[in-house]
């Protein structure tokens, strides 16, 4: 009994599941076809050097994919993936950026306020057409690499966010500095130096209060909580464990005892907190001969003297650390080193991209501002380079090139979202997604072509090539799953896509043809609005005929 | 039969839809023309289609229906468009049954025939010990576009079914008889035919054994002594013990299940030239009233004994069930360690003491009965099978080698696993016997299957992997694993060659009628030509 349905026939036992690999012929169709479609539109309608650049973000993006699906040498796989998220937002905003304004460059300005639209039109579809065919070298590539998967999406999605905290924190941290450098006042204190002084104030207070007054409170915060960290200090050491067989018992209730003491003298100090408020009610003076002289000077002097306040603060760090410490010590040994270190990683690759542009600020900034410049029009370039210059004056360069990075690298993070986010909502096929995605980025660089101005046979050549290129994505990824990836079917395979090529070069000339009637006046008398509408008429009745 | 539609082009209805939009977006002629192409896929999807009288034939025939288990057999499918229209997707897959490895080629195929056309398709499989019934291929024929699927099963024509060779009925090995009942010489001095050597005459010697001649010249008596003649006599011993049980890939035999083959081929090729066999199996289950015993725990089936052949059939058929099961490797047993390999615990008597071993009065009080660890034992059974070690202690060992007739050669056929056997062979050679070890490798092949089979046991990668856990199939830490237990094979093949002994390595990749027969070359009387 026939049976209709969307997607592959079942498999039916031993056909089924026999690799995910797709094989070699349609890899290879798929990786050259789009790489070549994609190069010539872009190349048609933007400057080689986009083209160029295109290509290497195409590879570096392929490659952060599949490294991030490594299970060999994670950690690495990971660190090098997030150091590559800068180069793939930087060839990106390379590849559409600089084809931006190359044809804002070319189109404006105009001399005609009606030609603003249709050339805002077509810088808009020459923009557009450079993304899509980059997102279709993305998918290209991805083929044979294999990377590109919905859990890799979101691994790089995740890993690209998490790379970009980084450089944004210290970019923001920068910037902030010497924002409050040069509206904080006289002072001209950058951020961390208040932090400092801040930390200062918090440290006299502590270690070295005002001698010949009492200090009542925090003298009690400090006795409440030292005996308190002393406790959870001894708690946290692994003493039974340390201790022999004979000593075990003895050790454990030396342990419970200090703690016991701690506890209680903590428990006395907190009760006796709300007493100590009596000082922050109570000026100095009053107090002082409410106390009676000698008692209130004996309290300045055990409440402020320095060595004790040492003693105390010396005992919570101590105890406190230790607690630290050893809780460390033993979240490390239940976890999986390796996945600490790939946790970590995202980091590891955010630092290095700020590392990186520490390095190189002095080397780039310059030819990028000239390259930038070089790029844009007339006034546009004037007004780019001296706000440019202004800005670099005011925050310096490294400043200005570590917050280019970060949002080079956030640029990053937006795509690969954009990708995760596909993939998840399974607009992409999950049996063929690079193929599918490469398919879909050159019908958009090709349809979008046409509205900057490719010519007719790259806009129909791109379109039988995105729907050749689907096809054997598709056909390959189901016989590498029923059959193996080299199980020798190639022949098949090329009677199948060329009979799918034949029918799209055939389908090209067709539309050659009904492009030439159409524009052309070879049937006089024939007027052009009601013979497009036949033509969608019969082309409608054909598609639900074939729907059916 | 399933007959399915597959909307694979409908994406060319989105893309006609989208290039329309582009078009009035555009303003653009060449746009609204170009949504032709799309449109063209809709169509050839929906005209393209698998002919309704689409047929093929497919015939499978096997390079060897009778193989010995271990050995490669090449099958050959082939199929054939008997169909009066070109097939441009025709994908095969041969109904190879689970149980058996596909260690070369393919059983799957692609292909594109035209009428009358057809392509043979072969790879290569191991077997076991059995029968194996293949399935009739699975054929799926899919349109030019791919929208249209069919899948059926097409009865095959040709053979359908691998049965490994019988050793009963399997001709004998070797151009001649290797083997011959009868006496032969032996090295010792004595009564016979041969001449040996001299000697001074001794109160008691033969008067027909004097050295007339000698006397006659000298005046001195000698006596002559002469090879003595002794009746071929064989005791076949075979190890199908627990570490043996590995095997290369899943789906071929196991290192123990070719063992037990060779040992059952041994056996019957020497009966048939009429030498006394006895035989003796090391890894079975001694207490099963089925298993034939002698003196001590070890089954033991005497050449003497009447319906010799037929229980030793029966036994050979009770090692070919305990090696075929590859979870008995996880027995405590198993151990590949060098603890069962100590001079002074050759035999794993630290495993026998952990057994609760009860005596019965009136034995010497050492030696282990079945009823009485059955009623001492509060397990039951569990124990009993735990008693019954693979080589059921150092008592057990001694109670087997008593049984040995003086005159035997030992013809002991071990997978050679672990290094229980290299001890126990030194033991016997202590004892004076000549040995001749016949080994089967674990790990023949080359190249690591990838198949995908899931694996029906442990792999020779496993066999020194202790910890337990199940495997999905071999990767590279078997491949390595399985190097180093072949090196460690290789190093206890070379200590039985400085044993003395005789050494036949098969490797799986050469014949086994090849191997066999050097064995028995080896044995006295074998011809060796």
């Amino acid at each position: 009994m026939a049976e209709s349905r969307e997607g592959a026939p079942a498999d039916a036992g031993p056909v089924s599941a026999v690799s995910a690999t797709p094989t070699r012929l349609s890899t290879a169709v798929v990786l050259l076809a789009t790489m070549v479609t994609a190069t010539l539109v872009i190349a048609q309608i933007g400057p080689t050097l986009a083209a160029l650049v295109a290509v290497f973000h195409a590879v570096v993006f392929a490659g952060s994919l599949w490294l991030v699906g490594r299970e060999r040498w994670r950690p690495v796989a990971m660190a090098v993936a997030g150091i590559c998220s800068l180069f793939v937002g930087a060839s990106f905003a390379v590849a559409v950026g600089y084809t931006f304004l190359d044809a804002v460059a070319t189109l404006y300005p105009v001399t005609d306020v009606a030609q603003i639209r249709p050339r805002g039109l077509r810088v808009a579809s020459t923009t557009v057409a450079v993304l899509a065919g980059t997102v279709a070298m993305v998918g290209g590539v991805s083929t044979p690499a294999t990377g590109l998967r919905g859990d890799s999406a979101w691994e790089y999605a995740k890993l690209a966010v998490e790379t970009f905290v980084v450089p944004l924190l210290v970019a923001a941290l920068m910037l902030l500095s010497t924002l409050l450098a040069e509206f904080g006042g006289p002072s001209e204190v950058p951020v961390l130096g208040q932090l400092a002084n801040a930390t200062g104030g918090v440290g006299d207070v502590l270690l070295s209060p005002a001698p010949g007054r009492t200090h009542l409170l925090v003298f009690t915060v400090l006795v409440a909580i030292a005996p308190l960290a002393v406790g959870r200090g001894i708690e946290s050491l692994p003493l039974s464990e340390l201790a022999t067989a004979e000593t075990h018992e003895r050790v454990a209730e030396r342990a419970e005892a200090v703690a016991s003491v701690a506890r209680r003298v903590a428990l006395v100090a907190a009760a006796l907190l709300p007493v100590t408020l009596v000082e922050v009610v109570v000026r100095p003076l009053p107090l002082r001969n409410l106390l009676t002289p000698p008692l209130y000077g004996l309290l300045a002097w055990l409440t402020g003297n320095p060595l004790l306040r040492s003693l105390l603060v010396g005992t919570i760090v101590v105890a406190g650390g230790t607690a630290v410490s050893v809780w460390v010590v033993r979240w490390l040994v239940r976890t999986d080193a390796s996945s600490v270190a790939v946790s970590l990683t995202p980091f590891v690759g955010g630092a290095s991209v700020v590392l990186l542009a520490s390095v190189l600020h002095g080397v780039v900034l310059q030819p990028t501002r000239s390259f930038v410049t070089a790029a844009l029009p007339g006034e546009f370039a004037t007004a780019f380079a001296r706000q440019s210059a202004a800005i670099v004056e005011f925050y310096g360069s490294l400043a200005v090139v570590v917050t280019v990075a970060a949002m080079l690298v956030g640029m990053t993070a937006v795509l690969a979202l954009s990708l995760a986010l596909v993939t998840r909502v399974d607009l992409l096929p999950t049996s063929a997604p690079a193929p599918a995605l490469a398919a879909a980025g050159t019908f958009l660089a090709a349809a979008f072509g046409a509205g900057a101005g490719v010519p007719a046979p790259f806009v129909l050549g791109g379109i039988v090539t995105s729907l050749v290129v689907w096809d054997a994505g598709e056909y390959g990824a189901t016989l590498g799953r029923e059959m193996g990836a080299a199980t020798g079917g190639a022949r098949t395979e090329g009677v199948h896509v060329g009979a799918t090529l034949v029918v799209g070069l055939a389908g090209a000339l067709l539309a050659t043809a009904v492009s030439r009637i159409g524009t052309a006046d070879v049937l006089t008398g024939v007027p052009t609005v009601p013979f497009a509408l036949a033509a969608v008429v019969v082309a409608l009745v054909l598609l639900i005929l074939a729907l059916r | 039969m399933s007959d399915e539609r597959v909307y694979r082009w409908r994406v060319g209805a989105v893309a006609t839809a989208a290039l329309v939009s582009f078009a009035l977006l555009f303003a653009s002629p060449l746009l609204l023309a170009s949504a032709v192409i799309p449109l063209a896929y809709v169509v050839y999807g929906a005209i393209s289609t698998v002919p309704p009288d689409a047929t093929v034939r497919v015939e499978r025939s096997f390079a060897d229906p009778t193989p010995p288990p271990g050995e490669a057999v090449r099958v050959r499918l082939t199929i054939e468009n008997v169909s009066e229209r070109t097939l441009p997707d025709v994908r095969v897959v041969d109904g190879v049954p689970d149980d058996i490895a596909v260690t070369a080629g393919s059983p799957r195929a692609c292909l594109s025939l035209r009428p009358g056309a057809s392509t043979t398709v072969s790879y290569e499989v191991v077997t076991g010990r059995g029968t194996f019934t293949f399935d009739d291929p699975l054929v799926r024929l899919r349109s030019f576009s791919g929208g249209r699927v069919v899948t059926e099963t097409v009865p095959v024509e040709g053979e359908t079914a691998l049965s490994s060779l019988d050793p009963v009925s399997a001709p004998p090995v070797g151009r001649r008889t290797t083997a011959r009942a009868g006496t032969h010489p032996t090295d010792s001095g004595g009564e016979g035919l041969e001449f040996h050597s001299t000697r001074e005459y001794r109160p008691g010697d033969a008067i027909s054994r004097i050295d007339w001649r000698r006397f006659g010249k000298t005046g001195d008596l000698t006596t002559v002594s002469f090879r003595e003649e002794r009746a071929v006599r064989v005791v076949l011993v075979v190890d199908a013990r627990p570490p043996g049980r590995v095997r290369p890939v899943a789906g071929e035999p196991t290192a123990a299940t070719l063992a037990g083959y060779a040992a059952e081929r041994f056996y019957e090729n020497l009966r048939d030239a009429n030498v006394t066999t006895d035989v003796a199996a090391f890894g079975v289950d001694g207490t099963d009233p089925a298993v034939p015993t002698g003196a001590g725990p070890v089954p033991w089936v005497s050449g003497d004994r009447r319906n010799a052949r037929a229980v030793a059939r029966s036994l050979f058929d009770t090692v070919q069930s305990a090696t075929d099961d590859p979870g008995s490797v996880q027995s405590p047993n198993a151990s590949t360690t060098v603890d069962d390999a100590l001079d002074d615990d050759p035999l794993g008597q630290d495993e026998a003491r952990r057994q609760p071993v009860a005596t019965e009065s009136g034995g010497d009080g050492s030696r282990p009965t079945t009823d009485t660890n059955a009623s001492d034992s509060p397990a039951g059974e569990p124990d009993r099978a735990e008693r019954t070690a693979p080589d059921g202690g150092d008592d057990a060992l001694r109670f087997l080698l008593s049984q040995f007739p003086s005159t035997a050669h030992v013809l002991f056929v071990s997978p050679l696993q672990d290094d229980w056997p290299v001890q126990f062979v030194r033991r016997v050679r202590r004892r004076g016997y000549p040995v001749t070890v016949f080994s089967p490798g674990a790990s023949g092949r080359d190249s690591i299957d990838t198949s995908g089979h899931e694996s029906n046991g442990p792999t020779v990668g496993d066999a020194i992997d202790t910890s337990g856990h199940e495997s999905n199939g071999p990767t590279v830490g078997d491949a390595i694993g399985a190097s180093v237990t072949a090196h460690e094979r290789d190093v206890r093949l070379s200590d039985l060659s400085t044993l003395g002994t005789t050494v036949v390595d098969w490797g799986r990749s050469e014949p086994l009628e090849v191997a066999l027969a050097a064995a028995l070359a080896s044995l006295p009387g074998g011809n060796r030509g």
